[in-house]
């Protein structure tokens, strides 16, 4: 960026002036992590299981899956269909349960945003 | 004096008009849920909530913010009480004492000492940010583009090392939330910077999906993944009421004198560029235990204990305003979020701000008051009802978390993009906690970083040459370098004292 865009002209800095400081800054500040995780004895237990990571994936496509169906069925019933499934995945209570929690709390977030 | 008492009066015309105390009112209760949630905290809050905002005026729009604001700090105690889990890092060191006396059976003296040290702390705040605002503001007014690049180096490094285990991690954080802020076309020449070909980016980072997924989408996350539900916490179960939760008049003067004590240092320590809440309620607690005529009370379940932190942390909020509305420069996460939207609808804060739109200034600094003697009056009254908020399952809280976060993002521009990047920003955020890298410096990194930028270069335009030399030669900007340079290095010669093998 500081060679294409330029690090310094005449009257100042050029465009490419602060993406190299500040990638500069991250640049330091890794290294002094990278050099401070080698020294330390601590610090070796895993970032995240694979389980957690799989989670992680569960939730983010179930997330996609509602940004995919937003333009297709309007916002508030897709968001409405991840709060159904949603509380039926995560408690053990019945989908009739689940429809009703889910379709209050729609409502709710429909009054507030849109009216 | 009497100039800034009719100021204040004209603000009070301002917050007394119907529509903002019904703002006020409605965001202290939203705050009041959302602080009494575990698990989401006041930066999630504001950032969940801050598109509902955006059909509003900006006064009142940033009344209701505020409102939510103290508001979840009064409800960060909540679930700190009855669960022994703190809402918010702020009420960390209320549970200490508040959940020893829940289970003595005191959760309602608790809850309404927490309350009332509360609203002492809010007043005791907005009683002396009426004051130190605008003086505040009238020494910024001298502050030219070389003073505020200065400023926001200092405040930048400090938050960096203020906030997060290790202080390379907060100056990572920074050093992240600086080069996204690069994203964009470049106010300079005009050049699009790191947009990969994306129209979405060429005005830059989208802020509210950003701060949606690093403060709200992360903490869903984090709550799905931590594998515990809430309501089989180690939950104290009382059934409060009104009359049972009173306190007698020996207790309301054990607790009024603590309230104000930890209120002052609350405030200062508000004051202070990355501090904050949490930091000023350890440091009244530590100062409560050395100046309690009965130190060894504390721990064990005093009044005392609960109206220390909890009189600090709302004192220190009120603290944190006054770099934010004075100099432009906001001193947390929550204050970063607020800057972020005031921009938002066209308002800049900053020693003009009280030149040019004082309705708006003192108006929020009266709605303070207002704000604060109806989220007392709501959490007195609702009292009953409080402890059901915590106990929120989380099979209801994160679906609706994450429909919030969606919703949030989309509102802003309707577009798809931002929901993605929200996604993003949240798996980025969710990760940032994995690894304990403090997500508030990126934030504040983010909206400080354009008028950085803006002020280094209208600093090199009148230094004679361009020269750097400009930051030095004037003693303002200097002060700040030299409090930045000491926010960088004194961490670190600490660290080598204590690991140094004679220490």
């Amino acid at each position: 960026m500081g060679i294409i865009y330029g690090f310094w002209e005449e009257t100042g800095p050029a465009s490419g002036f602060t993406p190299v400081v500040f990638g500069l800054i991250v640049t330091v500040s890794s290294v002094a992590l990278f050099w401070h995780s080698l020294r330390s004895k601590k610090d070796k237990k895993q970032i995240i299981t694979k389980k957690e990571l799989l989670d992680l994936f569960k939730i983010c496509l179930a997330v996609c899956l509602v940004i995919f169906c937003i333009p297709r069925l309007g916002t508030f019933t897709s968001l409405g269909l991840l709060l159904v499934v949603g509380i039926k995945l995560i408690s053990s209570s019945t989908w009739l349960m689940a429809t009703c929690t889910g379709a209050g709390i729609t409502v709710i977030l429909y009054l507030v945003f849109k009216v | 004096m009497s100039e800034i008492l009719a100021q204040l009066f004209q603000g009070f015309t301002v917050a007394l008009d119907p529509i903002n105390i019904f703002a006020v009112i409605v965001g202290g209760i939203m705050g009041i849920i959302v602080g009494g949630l575990p698990g989401l905290g006041s930066v999630a809050g504001v950032a969940l909530l801050l598109p509902l905002t955006f059909k509003m005026n900006p006064t009142t729009a940033v009344i209701m913010l505020a409102g939510i604001y103290y508001g979840n700090m009064f409800g960060g105690s909540i679930s700190a009480i009855l669960l022994n889990i703190p809402g918010d890092s702020p009420a960390v060191m209320t549970a200490v004492d508040g959940y020893q006396l829940a289970r003595q059976g005191k959760a309602g003296k608790a809850l309404y000492t927490a309350f009332f040290a509360s609203f002492v702390g809010g007043i005791t705040g907005a009683v002396i940010l009426t004051f130190l605002g605008p003086a505040l503001a009238f020494v910024g007014l001298r502050f030219g583009p070389a003073e505020f690049t200065s400023l926001i180096l200092f405040a930048l490094m400090s938050v960096g090392w203020l906030l997060g285990e290790k202080p390379a991690k907060g100056i990572m954080a920074t050093g992240i939330g600086l080069l996204l802020s690069t994203i964009g076309v470049d106010m300079i020449q005009g050049l699009p910077r790191f947009t990969f070909g994306m129209l979405n980016l060429t005005a830059g980072v989208p802020f509210i999906p950003t701060v949606i997924g690093i403060f709200g989408f992360a903490q869903v996350l984090k709550l799905l993944l931590a594998g515990y539900e809430i309501g089989q916490a180690t939950a104290v179960t009382p059934r409060l009421s009104i009359r049972d939760s009173l306190l007698s008049i020996k207790e309301w003067a054990e607790v009024s004198f603590t309230a104000v004590r930890s209120s002052l240092i609350g405030f200062f320590v508000g004051l202070l560029p990355g501090s904050g809440a949490t930091m000023a309620s350890f440091m009244a607690y530590i100062a409560e235990m050395r100046l309690n005529k009965h130190p060894e009370r504390l721990g064990k379940g005093a009044l005392a204990g609960v109206a220390a932190p909890e009189s600090a942390n709302n004192a220190a909020s009120m603290g944190a305003f006054a770099p934010l509305l004075s100099l432009g420069i906001p001193g947390s996460g929550t204050t970063a979020l607020l800057l972020g939207g005031l921009m938002m609808w066209g308002l800049a804060p900053g020693p003009l701000l009280f030149r040019e739109a004082p309705e708006f200034v003192w108006g929020l600094m009266a709605s303070m008051y207002v704000g604060d003697i109806a989220v007392l009056l709501l959490c007195v009254l609702l009292v009953p009802f409080l402890a059901y908020i915590p106990r929120v399952p989380k099979a209801i809280l994160a679906p609706t978390t994450i429909a919030l976060c969606v919703l949030g993002s989309f509102s802003v521009n309707n577009s798809i993009f931002d929901i993605w990047f929200m996604v993003f920003m949240g798996v980025v955020g969710y990760f940032m906690d994995r690894l304990q890298f403090p997500t508030p410096p990126l934030v504040l990194a983010l909206v400080l970083a354009p008028r950085l930028q803006t002020a280094f270069r209208q600093a090199l335009m009148i230094s004679p040459g361009g020269s750097l030399m400009i930051f030095i030669t004037k003693p303002i900007s200097l002060a700040f370098l030299l409090a930045a340079i000491v926010m960088v290095t004194l961490p670190v010669l600490i660290k080598k004292r204590k690991d140094s093998p004679s220490a």
